[in-house]
């Protein structure tokens, strides 16, 4: 099972807060995965994902200069699902509370599953749920699944058919 | 199967002033003319006149740099570096540092504007902006996105595009 092992419900694509006492984050720190779901069979593998993520108060993640810019290389890595070479890369935004998070894989069979991991943490003294993190889907222009057609070596962008989901382990 | 030739490895690719050369130049499988007239081709899938060391966009046709360019069916020369608008630039070619390597640095740097860690040059953009691929031709899109980084990637470890 792709999301075997969450600890929570996975979060919709478009989250609008809230939540339940029982889903309260404990302070620590907890690996957020992201996977690709999809309806209908992919016309072409995913090759990379372009996508946002927004942090509630409370939340936050590694970065190089500890607070905007780079996330660090051990905070973000490719999920289960991907297992040839990738790149991934993450970039976040202290004062907007996102992640603009990028993936590249060359590998040609990956359709659906863990694509990416993010680390973060929760700080004492907060009360927030995993319901608060939620994904830019459809706010954010530069959301983007794409792949490439081996036949007609073209690229073909497939945001609209693939979803991306969130799901909180610890 | 396509032929593989070492060149297409090469940095940005340059224009070609067909008509400046006033130059017709011809292989038994390719010919360009003054006109800016391409023609022909090395394999099946060259529906837009795309060489293995150059690719045609509309009616002109770009080489990578290099004092010469050689391939099977094609030889020519380096003449002049401009933009498809006519002005000075670079194509798209995936290598945004421009080292006339595209390698996985290429990628990386494809990726971290993407998110916006950087703010690439207007050349670097330009040879960064790979996608959309179309038939093989890397057409662009004036932006860089992950499409450009998974091209970019995969012509990094060898897998073309």
């Amino acid at each position: 099972m792709l999301l075997a092992g969450t600890v929570a419900l996975s979060l919709s694509a478009c989250g609008d807060g809230g939540g339940t006492s029982t889903d309260v984050l404990a302070p620590g720190t907890y690996k957020l995965t992201f996977s690709a779901i999809s309806t209908a069979r992919l016309p072409v593998a995913i090759s990379g994902v372009d996508v946002a993520v927004k942090f509630p108060v409370g939340l936050s993640v590694s970065t190089n200069s500890g607070g905007s810019g780079q996330i660090v290389y051990a905070s973000i890595t490719p999920g289960s699902a991907i297992q040839t070479t990738s790149l991934v890369y993450g970039n976040y935004s202290a004062s907007t509370r996102t992640a603009y998070l990028s993936m590249a894989t060359t590998q040609t069979s990956y359709r659906s599953g863990q694509f990416m991991n993010l680390l973060f943490t929760v700080a004492s003294g907060t009360s927030v749920t995993k319901n608060d993190i939620f994904l830019l889907n459809a706010t954010y222009p530069k959301y983007k699944v794409v792949g490439l057609d081996e036949v007609t070596h073209s690229t073909v962008t497939m945001s609209g058919t693939v979803k991306t989901m969130l799901g909180v382990e610890r | 199967m396509r032929k593989q030739i070492p060149t297409i490895h090469i940095a940005a690719l340059l224009l070609l002033p067909l008509a400046a050369q006033a130059a017709t130049q011809s292989s038994p499988n390719y010919s360009i003319t003054g006109a800016g007239i391409v023609s022909g081709g090395v394999s099946s899938t060259d529906a837009n006149g795309m060489s293995k060391a150059g690719v045609a966009i509309g009616r002109t046709l770009y080489i990578p740099p290099g004092i010469t360019i050689t391939s099977p069916n094609y030889t020519s020369k380096q003449v002049a570096q401009v933009s498809p608008g006519g002005g000075s630039g670079f194509l798209h070619t995936g290598d945004i540092n421009g080292d006339g390597i595209m390698d996985i640095v290429d990628a990386l740097l494809a990726l971290k504007a993407g998110v916006g860690l950087i703010t690439l040059s207007s050349a670097e953009l330009t040879r960064g902006d790979v996608g959309p691929l179309v038939n093989s031709v890397p057409v662009g899109n004036g932006v860089i996105d992950v499409e450009d980084s998974i091209l970019i990637l995969r012509k990094a470890v060898g897998l073309g595009w």
